[in-house]
């Protein structure tokens, strides 16, 4: 046998003539990745060059290398060294993991529920998240509490969801009684407005912590620490390993779960993998950051329309670029009008707005949504 | 060997399919026929454990409803009557999606799957489109990749629910060739929901014919194609001419001379 399908990595190479096809702008997982880490590294740079300090580049990254095993350390100021590795190194660090997984959570949540609009919220993690972290604002707990709050309201906010949304019953009318996207997705709105009501009920009687909502709500990395990174890796690392493994498994699911599962996947069990999988990275990433809005929108499109379509390319490329785009606009948060700080959700949701219009309005959405 | 005993579909408590029971010979070519609603797409589903049924559906003696999806996929490949086409997906990756059930677990496919693929689209005309996106092919062209994706999955089994739907005439009968080619070359078992009477008598071994959701005959086309039979399931006047050694059901129109008795 000569004939072969070409792998994707030689597709970039391939001419669009008529035989290859108008406009097939498939680009191969290593090129996509390639070019992802590059805007990651450049992203990381900035991030940990740029300041109210106003520090040197040497400076910079004299005290990074000064905490990279194996190489040599050279001198460093002793506040120069705290400013960069212990004030700018964790945001931007935190900044990648939560901009990855949001990233990569929107990407999978627009394959599970087939729906080029779904972000990685979508099924209550913010509406629970908020209303975890609303409690201890107003109730006047700890602050080392909230991130477990919103993590745990995250958490059993997508959990009453999916169990409410499974057991719901729909007739297909083609065949027996199935468990749909559509009555998780309906589940889904349902518990974010009574999670969303009863936050708005728990503001409301304790107006004088409102701003201290809001900050969070629209989401910071200010206060990033390492102990914070070291919180969410575990979550995240595991959540990304499952979402990247079954990126292939999501190409199956574009033909529709009827057509999926004569080829030989189990959609409810691999939708419950996907969307624990995502919940659990989702919610340990808005407990340390708060809401941030837009970036699972606009990360996956950008890549899908930059790269391609599939989600063994898409996925592990949009959380790379998720990555180098929540440093980048984390940058912009604390500069633009340093030294006061935009909330990060403000800054995303800024570019996110326009983009997400633009999205509405192209063909493949309208393709996508017919 | 596929062998249907008492099935019994129920959708939204309404029996579509009622104790039907038919064997199909490993290598032979079954064609459900009957009018709209007489169950023939059901039944397909059934036979790919799309629905719950009442009854047994063994293929090979082994109960299709406790096979895992991956294993039943390796053994029955389903072609549906209105696939879906993600228009910004690849030719090569769509047939690739029927390598799904090989695949070892989370692993992406070998050049041993894209061999295959590469094989079944040369095989099927579309080597050439390898690389183009479905959103730019022709309705025979995604027939025709429908069916590729199907042969890929190397299932001695092959479900087409009106295989032919959406082609002209002779696009039909190249589309039927196609089947009947691979279905002597790979060995492959073929169970079709067919509404042209005619073109099922022309390929297909045996013929079931369903009226609402029953058997009404089943055998060979001289034996299933009788106008009696076809004038009563259809409700309507049926002609079955043989020509040349083949059957051609037509159905007669109502003529003036109707109209006016009917006045």
């Amino acid at each position: 046998m000569t004939a072969s399908l070409p792998v994707r990595r030689q597709r970039r190479s391939a001419t669009p003539t008529a035989a290859t096809g108008k406009g097939s702008r498939q680009v191969g997982l290593l090129p996509a990745l390639a070019g992802a880490f590059a805007l990651l590294v450049v992203a990381v740079a900035i991030g940990l060059s740029v300041g109210a300090a106003g520090l040197p580049l040497g400076t910079v990254w004299r005290a990074v290398a000064n905490h990279i095993p194996f190489v040599p350390h050279p001198k460093v100021a002793r506040v120069d060294d705290a400013i960069v590795w212990q004030i700018r190194a964790p945001r931007v660090v935190l900044a990648a993991i939560v901009g990855a997984m949001l990233a990569g959570g929107g990407a999978t949540y627009q394959g599970v529920f087939r729906n080029p609009l779904a972000d990685p919220y979508l099924l209550g993690v913010a509406a629970g998240g908020g209303l975890g972290a609303t409690a201890i604002i107003v109730s006047g707990g700890s602050t080392d509490l909230l991130p477990i709050a919103a993590f745990a309201g995250a958490v059993i906010a997508v959990a009453l969801t999916y169990a409410l949304g499974s057991t719901a019953r729909w007739d297909t009318g083609v065949g027996s009684p199935a468990v749909g996207n559509i009555s998780i997705l309906l589940a889904g709105v349902a518990v974010a407005a009574l999670f969303t009501a009863m936050q708005t009920y728990l503001q409301q009687q304790h107006v004088t912590t409102i701003q201290e909502v809001y900050g969070w709500i629209l989401g910071q990395l200010t206060l990033a620490s390492w102990s914070d990174v070291g919180m969410v890796t575990p979550y995240i690392a595991v959540a990304a390993v499952v979402l990247v493994a079954c990126a292939g498994r999501l190409d199956v699911l574009r033909v529709g779960e009827e057509e999926a599962s004569t080829l030989g996947i189990d959609p409810a069990r691999l939708r419950l993998i996907l969307i624990a999988a995502a919940t659990l990275g989702t919610a340990a990433a808005v407990a340390v950051s708060g809401l941030i809005g837009f970036v699972g929108i606009i990360v996956p499109h950008t890549v899908r329309l930059t790269t391609s379509a599939s989600y063994r390319v898409l996925l592990p490329v949009s959380m790379v670029a998720g990555a180098a785009f929540l440093i980048l606009a984390d940058v912009a948060a604390r500069t633009v009008q340093a030294p006061a700080e935009i909330p990060l959700g403000v800054v995303t949701a800024m570019l996110g707005a326009p983009f997400f219009l633009y999205v509405l309005r192209s063909r493949r959405a309208r393709e996508a949504l017919s | 060997m596929i062998r249907i005993t008492n099935v019994r579909v129920e959708l939204g408590g309404s029996p579509v399919i009622r104790d039907v029971s038919v064997e199909i010979p490993a290598q032979r070519w079954l064609a459900l026929v009957g009018p709209n609603g007489a169950g023939k797409t059901t039944l397909l589903r059934s036979l790919a454990a799309l629905v719950a049924y009442d009854g047994h559906i063994l293929l090979d003696d082994r109960d299709v409803r406790r096979m895992r999806r991956r294993e039943l996929a390796r053994l029955v490949a389903y072609v549906p009557q209105q696939p879906q086409f993600p228009a910004d997906m690849a030719v090569g990756d769509y047939v690739l999606l029927g390598r799904t059930a090989h695949l070892r677990p989370l692993r992406a496919p070998t050049s041993v799957d894209r061999d295959i693929c590469a094989a079944v689209l040369t095989r099927m005309g579309l080597m050439t489109f390898a690389q183009r996106r479905l959103g730019t092919l022709s309705g025979g062209e995604r027939q025709r990749l429908v069916l590729a994706r199907a042969l890929a999955q190397q299932a001695p089994v092959l479900l087409l629910d009106e295989p032919t739907s959406a082609l002209d005439l002779g696009r039909r009968v190249d589309a039927l060739e196609l089947v009947d080619e691979l279905r002597l070359e790979r060995s492959l078992t073929v169970v079709s929901a067919v509404h042209d009477l005619t073109l099922a008598g022309q390929f297909a071994d045996t013929l079931a014919l369903l009226e609402h959701g029953q058997l009404v005959a089943a055998g060979s086309p001289t034996e299933v194609l009788r106008e009696e039979v076809l004038g009563r399931v259809y409700d309507t006047t049926v002609r079955v001419i043989e020509d040349a050694g083949q059957l051609v059901v037509t159905s007669q129109r109502w003529g003036s001379w109707a109209r006016e008795e009917i006045r």
